[in-house]
């Protein structure tokens, strides 16, 4: 049976099934049909009549899409208050992918909202033949997100770590992974989670020599690597196209991508 | 042959220019342009003085076929201005011009003084964003002394700069108005914005899908339109002034047609969704080629080409 193709250029709704809340702050729905998206890449989700926000891309197993969301704002409140057969319209897939390549040993790393897109990444490493390593942080462990889908992956090894020590390593998730890459076996670091996090990530890749693919996260208005609203640094990288998954050099080399963020108007917000 | 020029000061590699609207609000977007990507010219998001709220997303759709869109410019104010152009100007890698916006008269003398000591080239007035229809019900050049009142006092503001006034194709007499703006002290037109204003509708939900419901119109299915506003303005304004000319274009053959029509720069927007940034150095090299394959020795013999030939055979445009 051929698939239900979801990918497209422009917004088509779709009825949305098994819509769930999966963390105090974190729901998915699903939606029957393929994307043919790549881990990382990212949807914009439509809620019509009221708004259009970027959504991470769980899964996209061939049968089903799932999404999921954090609660943040009006649209998200407006999608998390959804039912099941309510319509919510998707165009994508967008952007830059996690890519493992030739990489033998994959650390796969998610803080908060940010593993929402580290378990399709995780499949892809071992698609690729890489043995796969997991770090995952949060605030708390009811805060951990997709625990037991990574824990299926059946990782090489997997570390946890919570801000408030509820679970794991109390502290900052960088710690277990620097730990990791100190072992040397790694050679490739995927990671996805708040800006801070994520700076963390880069210095610590660095330090050891390791090579990193970050997912970068800016306001998004277009999607189509027009409007210049997710522009960033001198170079003028568009992250709805030339990422928002970034290699670590070019992280490295973007300033403001460590010291603010545009808002959807252009004004810059230091961290 | 020798693809560069000076228009109204300014003194670009090739015709090409950035619209204004797309890649444009930050320093870095612009410098990418200029300096990887071949772009002669570099137009500014339309800026205004304060703050200004664009509409709820989505804004842009993109088909192949052409784009619309209701962003409905955004824009964070004058902070926003000082802080990109301020960077750019450090090194500016390519002439800038100034895209400003307002509701009335003094909203365009606000952000003028903002960006007039920053020393742009030029200055765009936008007076044709759709937006105005869901701002003030019409275009600011629906009334002769109201956009006449604009472009006076930007003029004024602009001490000495040169004055560009940006025109819609949605009306009926667009040489008409572009006489009436030069009348008024413009120095140069820039056309044409969207067309439109066109909509889309998504079939489930049955909901138009732009959060402002109708949106402007642009890619290259509207070149015709572009090409034939762009004769209308030059015949109106006896091929007087500087037009930059834009809509549609994609290619070097493209540009050479508007240029025909009375282009002297070429603005290039939509088409970097579909060729990528690089579009501007591709149409520069494909216009460069194109010109050398016809004996063409200066881009600029390109400006009006097709009402001197109509002329020629005593059937003038106008």
């Amino acid at each position: 049976m051929t698939a239900i193709r979801l990918d497209s250029l422009v917004p088509r709704t779709h009825r949305i099934r098994d819509k769930r809340q999966l963390t105090p702050q974190v729901h998915s729905f699903r939606i029957e049909g393929t994307l043919a998206a790549k881990a990382g890449q990212f949807i914009l989700a439509w809620v019509p009549g009221l708004e259009e926000l970027p959504l991470s891309v769980v899964e996209d197993d061939g049968q089903f899409l799932t999404l999921a969301f954090f609660v943040v704002g009006q649209g998200t409140q407006a999608l998390a208050a959804m039912q099941d057969g309510d319509l919510v319209g998707v165009r994508g897939p967008f952007g830059t992918h996690f890519d493992p390549g030739s990489a033998r040993n994959v650390a796969v790393v998610g803080g908060g909202f940010g593993s929402a897109p580290m378990l399709n990444a995780g499949k892809a490493a071992l698609a690729a033949g890489a043995a796969l390593h997991v770090v995952l942080g949060a605030k708390s462990r009811e805060m951990l997100l997709f625990r037991e889908p990574f824990e299926a992956l059946k990782p090489a090894s997997f570390v946890i770590a919570t801000d408030d020590g509820s679970e794991g390593h109390k502290g900052m998730l960088t710690e277990p992974l620097d730990a990791l890459l100190a072992g040397g076996k790694i050679d490739l670091v995927m990671a996805c989670g708040p800006d801070r996090m994520l700076s963390a990530v880069s210095d610590v890749c660095h330090a050891r020599g390791v090579k990193a693919q970050l997912s970068v996260h800016r306001h998004i208005k277009c999607g189509y690597g027009l409007c210049g609203t997710c522009v960033v640094g001198r170079q003028g990288i568009r992250l709805c196209k030339e990422g928002p998954v970034i290699s670590n050099d070019l992280y490295r080399s973007i300033d403001e991508v460590r010291t603010f963020k545009r808002d959807g108007l252009g004004v810059r917000h230091p961290f | 042959m020798n693809l560069s020029r000076t228009v109204l000061g300014m003194t670009c590699a090739n015709p090409t220019v950035l619209a204004s609207g797309m890649m444009g609000i930050v320093a870095g977007g612009w410098r990418r342009l200029a300096t990887e990507c071949g772009c002669g010219v570099i137009t500014t998001k339309s800026m205004w003085a304060a703050e200004h709220k664009g509409n709820a997303d989505p804004v842009v759709l993109s088909v192949p076929e052409y784009t619309l869109n209701a962003v409905g410019l955004p824009y964070g104010g004058a902070e926003v201005a000082r802080a990109e152009i301020g960077d750019y100007m450090t090194d500016k890698p390519a002439p800038l011009i100034a895209s400003v916006v307002g509701l009335n008269a003094q909203d365009f003398v606000d952000i003028a003084e903002v960006v007039v000591p920053l020393r742009p080239d030029a200055l765009e007035v936008n007076m044709s964003s759709p937006t105005f229809l869901k701002l003030r019900g019409s275009f600011l050049t629906e009334d002769e002394h109201e956009f006449s009142g604009i472009i006076g006092a930007v003029k004024k503001a602009a001490a000495g700069i040169p004055v560009l006034v940006k025109l819609s194709p949605n009306v009926p007499n667009i040489g008409e108005i572009a006489r009436r703006c030069v009348a008024a002290g413009a120095d140069g037109i820039v056309a044409i914005n969207t067309v439109g204003p066109g909509m889309a509708i998504d079939l489930r939900s049955r909901m138009p899908i732009l959060s402002a419901r109708k949106g402007g119109v642009s890619g290259r299915a509207v070149k015709p339109i572009a090409v034939r506003c762009i004769a209308d303005i030059y015949a109106a304004t006896e091929g007087r002034t500087p037009i930059i000319g834009l809509g549609g274009v994609t290619t070097g053959e493209d540009a050479a047609e508007l240029m025909l029509a009375g282009a002297s720069l070429v603005g290039i927007g939509t088409a970097i969704w579909e060729r990528g940034p690089e579009v501007f150095g591709l149409v520069a090299k494909e216009l460069e080629v194109w010109c050398e394959a016809e004996g063409i020795k200066d881009v600029s013999e390109l400006t009006g080409g097709m009402h001197r030939e109509l002329a020629s055979k005593g059937t003038p445009y106008a």
